[in-house]
């Protein structure tokens, strides 16, 4: 495997720039937007803020001073922008963002890119309740299968802090199926 | 209506139940990779480093050129004519005779001596005309 230190070195250098992140791209554009669709959960929403992501990564590139991995660096970035999107999206529409994720997920079924059955749309329903933090570790963790050390170096959460997180999520859950 | 109970420790992994339009991997990064900004050159044209330094020659010389237009200007507003200094001396100081008297120094009165040069008879002629001053002189 290339040395981190090596590939960002050549993300840098203006010669070897532009295929270096096309390497980037390549490699991340799946998970990351796995991971922003999670947030997001439409396929339109998720394909805006996965290109403001990479372009935002291609801009911040220089600032970055290698204190994480690259990949939780880029994690952290599609969290953010996640985030906002959904954020000033409610905003657009006068409604909570908790609102209108309730909304989403109760009209999954007539989403073209979805095609869970009803176990697949109860669990999606359970973890739109969740606490926003609660349900970000949940989604990592279960659905994007991140390591407790990866999800803690992307939000800055201690692992201890992260398996208290996950295991309330999935009491929670658990419960909300067994009830609804 | 019953509903089954999962356990997400145990069961056989539930998806998220999302899909991706066909072949969106394939065209999205070119997409992104048409949309980053320009970088930067590193090479600068010789065009534009000329420029550079056209305009900062220009530049200096303005300001050089502004030097003693803005000396001139600022040394009037500082300048007050004699004229204006004796008046204001004359008629808004509270200097009294005896601190002036104090400021004088041995110079300043051999030069009055000079420039006043008042022989003696200028003083009988005034003494004769003047009976009054027998008066002053007495007291």
């Amino acid at each position: 495997m290339q040395n981190e230190k090596d590939f960002i070195a050549e993300l840098l250098n203006p010669k070897t720039q532009n295929i270096a992140f096309k390497k980037l791209l390549l490699d991340n554009q799946r998970p990351l937007y796995n991971h922003i669709r999670n947030i997001v959960l439409n396929h339109d929403d998720a394909d805006d803020v996965l290109q403001n992501t990479f372009v935002k990564v291609f801009q911040y590139l220089k600032d970055f001073k290698g204190e994480s991995k690259l990949f939780s660096w880029m994690y952290r970035i599609a969290t953010n922008e996640a985030i906002t999107f959904v954020n000033q999206k409610a905003k657009r529409n006068g409604t909570t963002s908790e609102a209108m994720q309730t909304k989403i997920v109760d009209n999954l079924k007539a989403d073209a890119y979805f095609d869970g059955n009803e176990i697949q749309i109860k669990l999606q329903k359970a973890v739109s309740i969740l606490p926003e933090k609660q349900q970000l570790v949940f989604k990592m963790k279960y659905y994007e299968e991140l390591k407790y050390e990866e999800i803690s170096d992307i939000l800055g959460t201690s692992v201890g802090a992260l398996k208290a997180s996950y295991h309330h999520a999935v009491k929670k859950i658990e419960e909300f199926v067994k009830y609804n | 209506m019953h509903m089954k109970k999962i356990n997400l420790e145990n069961e056989p992994k539930i998806t998220s139940g999302f899909t991706i339009p066909d072949s969106y991997f394939d065209t999205i990064s070119e997409k992104i990779l048409a949309q980053l900004p320009e970088q930067e050159p590193k090479v600068v044209s010789i065009l534009s480093y000329r420029k550079t330094w056209y305009y900062a020659v220009v530049a200096i010389l303005i300001l050089m050129l502004s030097i003693p237009i803005y000396t001139k200007y600022s040394t009037q507003k500082e300048e007050i004519d004699s004229a204006t200094l004796e008046n204001y001396i004359a008629y808004q100081s509270n200097i009294s005779e005896e601190e002036i008297v104090n400021l004088l120094q041995q110079e300043d009165l051999d030069k009055m001596k000079l420039e006043f040069n008042i022989d003696d008879t200028a003083i009988e002629d005034d003494l004769k005309n003047n009976s009054n001053l027998e008066q002053y002189i007495i007291n």
